[in-house]
């Protein structure tokens, strides 16, 4: 009998792991908590469109009324529940209405700690390998999720800080007017900007169409399969034979006896419970979910750190608006170009501003160029807006904070048609204090939610205030009558993160003391447990993670099948 | 029993006649709305409060003179939407994420969006839940500017002046959120949805909506469409937002990232 791996979660981590172990001669069962979407992009269960409001109306997500989290600030705090920073929960995972964007993490990501220092009052540490011992799997990852990017990329500080050709299968798309508008500010202040890669088709590709340009990417399933993310992969795993989806299936307990685990337990779709037997468990529910599992299983955690130094990418949103012109953003893959400059601890002026706040360094992160947003988050700005304004000015309560105000401003719409923003994904350094454990709320099956517990450290506010002064230089440089920047964690100390990139709460390492799983991914006090999403990071890095987990998982999971 | 099931049956109780029309055959008038009650779940009363709030909130040209050539909420059917959502579940599949891949707007095939997907557990369980908290807050809001009509010396909301409708919608903050936030997804949402009438809400705004499976072609991604400033009648709208920017912190949602 073929050995049996039971996969918990179905998004870019477990694609990876699926198709080697399958490749590999294992049988394989996967457990997906949410409903299958779109399996087979070409037939009748293909269920995404260009609808704003079913996106908000959480079609592929975890709907806050009935599998909520919590949230608190800090461990002080009480904790409230509602909708913490929840990736789709479908077949595919996240990936399903991703946006797409695949750069590299750089050198300086992996070997934090010995190519830039001590961090004071944080984990920041070493991962324990090196950009150029993943380098070849990113290129396969490149690879298999069908990649469109430049044939040359930026000598500095790109290709600097991470070498190598690329695994890039098509040239870049057509290019958005905003990205290229703010990109060219990005050129005019001395920042090194390029057509961000994406793991969406410019042309015929892997039996799929070329993306038409339709606008709604981030936030969306592709309604033609042009962007399938994991589900490239997850196909090309199911065609094996070996492969079984069990899709609206929970998985809510890993039952182990001393270091071997040997059964997941789950809920089925309609309240069922059963269990799978496993030779191997791989937890790739993506990092707050895994946390949540981890706990809820009462994984061996003799030093306390399962669900620590979570962390979250520290954003800046940019408003670049442009009262002369419409900027159309709406047509054309979500932010056609990207920067890399202020990843860079060295940028002009970075250290200086790390220095005066008494820290070793600062870093942002990578910059998405020229995004905006569609009508029904556009006219709720407003409307935050106006109420806000109405507020704060009793001078002016005869205008009521709606009416033709609101009109007014959809017409000439600052922030959708006349918007060409930017948005950096700042690092977030690994705090012990940001976790996930378990709350005291429950989902609609009965099982304790994850409750969270995080704040920015003093690192991320420098930062975001250091690179939100670059940014707003930039869109002035790129035209933009209007140009503000905006740290999404300043003015709002206790705002929950929602940026969508979750990573930590497994982190490897090499001592059981300071890490969940070890240098490959197992977890550390048990001999058959592969951990295959973010919540492996032991840093964020500054730029979009999920090639980066996908990289490590297949180098991973290529590592136990050589072991 | 389901929560949502029994709701929908008090509500097929209260009506005199459950018939269902699809708000796309309707295009009522400041009259007509209260005379007919082609709504499954408001009553004729509570429809007609909510037309004429929600044409305060976004107004059209019967609204605001200024407004000419300018449909608003009246003119968009909010007020279909909005009771199509509260009686989603008197459809099968209930009326809550539209079909795919994509609409008859730029093909000659069918309107798939018209197709609603069914409702997995999960889904099934939060929207019967959430329905339930809305029917409760529109009734409420309702009752609530009633209420404030009543103790301004007037018989009721629908009947009192604009200016006083304004003054208890910008008083009521819980009443103008609910209704503001319905108003903005009926507006502005696939017409599938049963707002948006004739598409008003998109074409008031520049907005070509869905577009698959046509997409933009790569002339239209990378050029430049020429000068469009913004008008001067708008100008101080925009500058007075602009200079509230630095307000929008996490509370509000931020662009749209990947």
């Amino acid at each position: 009998m073929a050995d049996r791996a039971v996969v918990v979660g179905s998004g870019a981590g477990a694609s990876v792991v699926c198709l080697e172990l399958a490749r590999a001669g294992w049988d394989v069962v996967v457990l997906e908590r949410g409903p299958a979407y779109s399996r087979h992009p070409d037939k009748p269960s293909h269920r995404f469109s260009n609808d704003e409001l079913k996106a908000n109306r959480y079609f592929e997500m975890p709907d806050p009324l009935t599998e909520p989290r919590t949230f608190r600030a800090s461990a002080s705090d009480k904790d409230v529940a509602g909708e913490v920073n929840q990736l789709a929960a479908v077949v595919g995972g996240g990936t399903v209405h991703w946006d797409a964007k695949v750069p590299r993490f750089w050198d300086i990501d992996f070997k934090k700690k010995s190519l830039l220092g001590d961090y004071p009052d944080s984990d920041v540490c070493d991962w324990p390998f090196s950009y150029d011992d993943i380098a070849p799997f990113y290129k396969r990852v490149e690879h298999m999720l069908g990649v469109q990017g430049p044939s040359e990329l930026p000598a500095a500080p790109t290709l600097k800080h991470a070498p190598g050709k690329r695994g890039y299968e098509m040239p870049p798309g057509p290019q958005q007017f905003s990205s290229m508008t703010i990109a060219a500010g990005c050129t005019a202040v001395g920042m090194h900007p390029y057509a961000f890669p994406m793991a969406a088709n410019s042309k015929k590709h892997d039996g799929r169409p070329a993306c038409n340009d339709c606008g709604q990417c981030s936030g969306y399933g592709c309604p033609i399969n042009a962007r399938i993310g994991a589900l490239a992969v997850l196909d090309e795993a199911c065609e094996t034979g070996r492969v079984k989806i069990r899709a609206q299936t929970f998985a809510h307990r890993v039952k182990f006896d001393g270091r071997k685990a040997k059964r997941v337990e789950w809920i089925g779709p309609h309240g069922q419970r059963g269990s799978d037997r496993a030779d191997l468990v791989v937890l790739a529910a993506s990092a707050i979910e895994t946390a949540r599992l981890a706990h809820l299983s009462e994984l061996p955690d003799p030093h306390d750190r399962i669900g620590r130094d979570m962390m979250f990418h520290n954003f800046v949103d940019g408003f670049g608006i442009f009262m002369e012109r419409r900027m159309h953003a709406y047509r054309g893959r979500s932010t056609t170009q990207c920067c890399e400059d202020l990843c860079d601890p060295d940028y002009p002026g970075m250290r200086e501003a790390a220095q005066a706040a008494g820290l070793p360094y600062v870093r942002g992160g990578i910059m998405e160029l020229g995004g905006s947003q569609d009508p029904i988050a556009e006219a709720n700005i407003y409307r935050f807006l106006l109420e806000t304004i109405h507020m704060g000015d009793p001078t002016n309560q005869a205008t009521p904070p709606f009416g033709k105000r609101f009109k007014s401003l959809m017409r000439s719409s600052p922030l959708r048609d006349r918007l060409a923003g930017v948005s950096m994904v700042g690092e977030d350094l690994p705090y012990a204090t940001n976790r996930v454990d378990l709350a005291s709320v429950k989902d609609y099956r009965g099982v304790p939610v994850a409750r969270l517990t995080y704040s920015p450290g003093q690192h991320e506010q420098v930062a975001v205030a250091f690179c939100a002064s670059q940014i707003t230089e930039l869109m002035k440089a790129a035209g933009a009558t209007v140009s503000a920047a905006v740290p999404e964690s300043l003015g709002n100390m206790t705002a929950i993160p929602h940026g969508a990139h979750i990573m930590g709460g497994m982190r490897m390492g090499t001592d059981p003391k300071t890490s969940v799983t070890g240098k490959h991914g197992m977890v550390h006090h048990l001999d058959n447990v592969l951990v295959a999403d973010g919540s492996v990071f032991p840093t964020s890095g500054a730029q979009n993670p999920t090639l980066t987990i996908m990289a490590t998982a297949l180098k991973n999971v290529t590592h136990l099948l050589h072991s | 029993m389901a929560p949502g099931r029994r709701s929908v049956l008090i509500a097929g109780a209260m009506l005199p006649v459950v018939r269902y029309v699809p708000a796309s055959a309707l295009m009522p008038g400041r009259d007509e709305v209260a005379a007919a009650t082609p709504y499954r779940f408001l009553t004729a009363h509570q429809a007609a409060t909510i037309v004429e709030a929600t044409a305060r909130l976004v107004p059209g040209p019967k609204d605001d003179p200024t407004e000419i050539g300018h449909p608003g909420a009246r003119e968009a059917g909010v007020v279909h939407f909005i009771d199509r959502l509260l009686s989603a579940f008197a459809e099968d599949p209930p009326a809550i994420f539209a079909g795919a891949p994509w609409s008859n707007r730029h093909t000659d095939g069918p309107d798939h969006l018209k197709k609603f997907v069914p409702l997995v557990e999960r889904q099934a369980k939060a929207w019967h839940k959430r329905i339930k908290q809305l029917r409760k807050q529109v009734a409420d809001a309702v009752i609530a500017l009633d209420k404030g009509a009543v103790a301004d010396g007037y018989k009721d909301f629908v009947t009192a002046p604009t200016t006083e409708q304004d003054k208890l919608l910008t008083d009521l903050a819980d009443v103008r959120e609910v209704l503001f936030s319905l108003t903005i997804d009926a507006m502005y949402s696939v017409p599938e949805y049963g707002g948006n009438h004739k598409l008003a809400g998109w074409h008031e705004i520049g907005w070509p909506g869905d577009i698959q499976p046509a997409g933009y072609t790569k002339k239209q991604v990378e050029s430049d469409d020429g000068p469009d400033p913004v008008s001067p009648a708008d100008l101080g709208s925009v500058q007075e937002l602009i200079d509230a920017l630095p307000i929008l912190t996490r509370s509000a949602q931020g662009l749209r990232r990947g």
